[in-house]
């Protein structure tokens, strides 16, 4: 057997699951035209393999093999998520409302799967080219029917926004100037002598000895700008209840070195209250002494490169609260409303879902609310305290049930 | 200022495309195909070459610009360097020349008709599909693995 007959045969296997895949019951309509779309990708990628002629040179029969197999590494991950998306733990109560909530933001069109990961981290896929105006969001399995983190999904819907909108176009032009400006003008003695054989020069002048130097703080700077948006946006959509979500999953952070994506952990969290401020937000007493500061980077190169990212990150994050702001604004999503959020409380408060039409903003900081209190229900002898975060919880999920049936008859009418 | 139109303009390259990879490689199979008369398939070069146009602004006169942001155009360097050989440019200009003319044979009419430039073109989607597919590993292996998992 060679390369390029085990690439054939593993593509098959994969086309094979996909149609086993069909067969699942899946709660609504779109994983399934996920699977549709990935089965022609599939199918593609059969196709190319099928046109190599195994008589031509080694490199150039396996070059296709290799791409084929980082195919499958890019996509059969999909294919885990959707099936995961059939089961019973997620909150499909949530589906309709967070749905409603996409298509404001993207279009009608918007398609959204929410599934679950047995990674402790809350993800979501970009959408693809071929997947095209699909949300595919997933919560830690543990916690993916727990409403109090449905927050988080406004920073995974602010991925989908950057990238559907071409938001990083917007940057491009900014971060690389910012980047050289960094390179040649403040860091220019470290850079020197880390980097001894370049010049000052070989960056402004476009010499190619320097751009993968530069395109390594580039890229880091550049993928930092868009979480750092993300999180923004999460705070536009949710309020204070991404703070609390924010910080109920990610407190106080992970041990050892630092990501390169990503502001170090103290730097995030200080653009978050910067944002909140502005987007008149209230941050909970307490909130940054929650966070640690990660481990810095041990290698000098990296560290400089990073710290080349972290400054050209940050000094975007005006621009970014203003265009989460602007974008969310301009698209009508609604925003946490006190009031609403207080009356919404009072009938959590006396173990009541919502009667009404809400905004899931306000639905989910009514629930943070409740969360917070230490003396919720303490005087209802019927529930024990033990039972108390299920049973808010369950309201939570039931009021998001309520309010969409409300919003339905209200488009009916 | 920013302003927040909508806007998604032209398909330039952009390595973190998740087409680009398999693009490039199935361009590079139509063209040892064409070259051994196996078959004409022009889509995926003309594809590529229509990507490659849109990235490079050629303006009468004045140097070629780079539409690209700086990580498609590291990865472009590599690419063309593997088509044309270890020496070929030290300007980013040099390389946004080199790249247009290889649009050009990937989209020419008649593509066989100078077949030492079809293989150069070959040898470029072949390099630009590998450091392509690279660079999404790399991105990739920035997210940490879990401790226990080999």
């Amino acid at each position: 057997m060679t390369a390029l007959d085990h690439a054939r045969k593993r593509i098959a296997v994969v086309i094979e699951e996909v149609e086993r895949l069909k067969q699942s019951e899946f709660p609504y309509d779109h994983p399934r035209s996920a699977l549709e779309i990935l089965a022609v990708r599939f199918a593609h990628l059969r196709d190319v393999l099928n046109k190599v002629d195994p008589s031509e040179p080694p490199e150039r029969v396996l070059s296709p093999c290799i791409i084929s197999l980082e195919e499958l590494f890019t996509y059969v991950p999909f294919l885990g998520f959707i099936l995961r998306s059939t089961n019973v733990r997620n909150a499909f109560e949530a589906y309709a409302p967070l749905l409603r909530l996409a298509r404001t933001i993207l279009g009608s069109d918007t398609k959204l799967i929410i599934s679950s990961e047995w990674d402790y981290s809350p993800y979501v896929y970009s959408s693809t080219d071929h997947l095209a105006g699909f949300v595919m969001i997933g919560l830690p399995a543990p916690e993916s029917a727990n409403p109090l983190l449905i927050p988080l999904a406004g920073h995974e819907l602010g991925h989908t926004t950057w990238e559907s909108l071409h938001f990083s176009d917007k940057f491009r032009k900014q971060i690389e100037a910012l980047v050289l400006q960094d390179i040649t003008e403040k860091r220019w003695k470290d850079y020197a002598s880390l980097y001894p054989l370049l010049l000052k020069e070989h960056f402004i002048g476009n010499d190619i000895l320097a751009r993968p130097i530069f395109s390594t703080a580039y890229t880091w700077a550049f993928l930092q700008t868009e979480e750092i948006f993300c999180d923004f946006f999460g705070i536009r959509l949710f309020a204070e209840s991404y703070l609390h979500a924010f910080g109920y999953l990610l407190s106080p952070g992970l041990p050892g070195e630092r990501s390169v994506r990503y502001p170090n952990m103290i730097s995030r969290v200080s653009h978050l209250v910067e944002a909140a401020k502005k987007m008149e937000v209230e941050v909970e007493l307490g909130f940054v002494d929650c966070f640690r500061p990660s481990d810095d980077l041990s290698d000098p190169k990296t560290k400089l490169l990073v710290s080349t990212a972290d400054t050209v990150s940050a000094s975007l994050v005006p621009d970014l609260i203003k265009l989460a702001q602007e974008f969310a604004d301009n698209k009508a999503v609604p925003k946490r409303d006190f009031e609403k959020v207080s009356e919404i409380n009072a009938g959590f408060n006396r173990v009541i879902p919502t009667a009404k039409q809400h905004s899931l903003t306000d639905i989910l900081n009514a629930g943070w609310n409740s969360y917070m209190m230490p003396e919720l229900w303490k005087e209802i002898r019927q529930i024990k305290q033990e039972n108390r975060d299920r049973i808010l919880k369950d309201i939570m999920l039931k009021s998001m049930e309520v309010s969409e049936a409300f919003e339905r008859i209200g488009e009916a009418k | 200022m920013l302003s927040i139109e909508e806007t998604p303009g032209k398909k330039v390259l952009h390595v973190l495309d998740p087409d680009l990879a398999l693009l490039a490689s199935e361009a590079a199979i139509d063209i040892d195909n064409l070259l051994s008369n196996r078959s004409k398939d022009l889509k995926a070069m003309r594809d590529l070459a229509g990507r490659l146009k849109n990235s490079v602004e050629v303006s009468a006169g004045g140097p070629p610009h780079s539409l690209m942001d700086p990580a498609t155009l590291t990865v472009l360097g590599e690419a063309v360097a593997q088509a044309a050989g270890m020496t070929y440019a030290q300007k980013i200009e040099d390389l946004l020349a080199e790249a247009f003319k290889i649009s050009d044979e990937l989209s020419s009419e008649d593509p066989t008709k100078n077949i030492e430039d079809l293989k150069r073109a070959g040898d470029f989607c072949m390099g630009l599909s590998m450091a392509v597919a690279a660079y999404r590993k790399s991105i990739r292996d920035l997210r940490p693995m879990h401790p226990f998992r080999r």
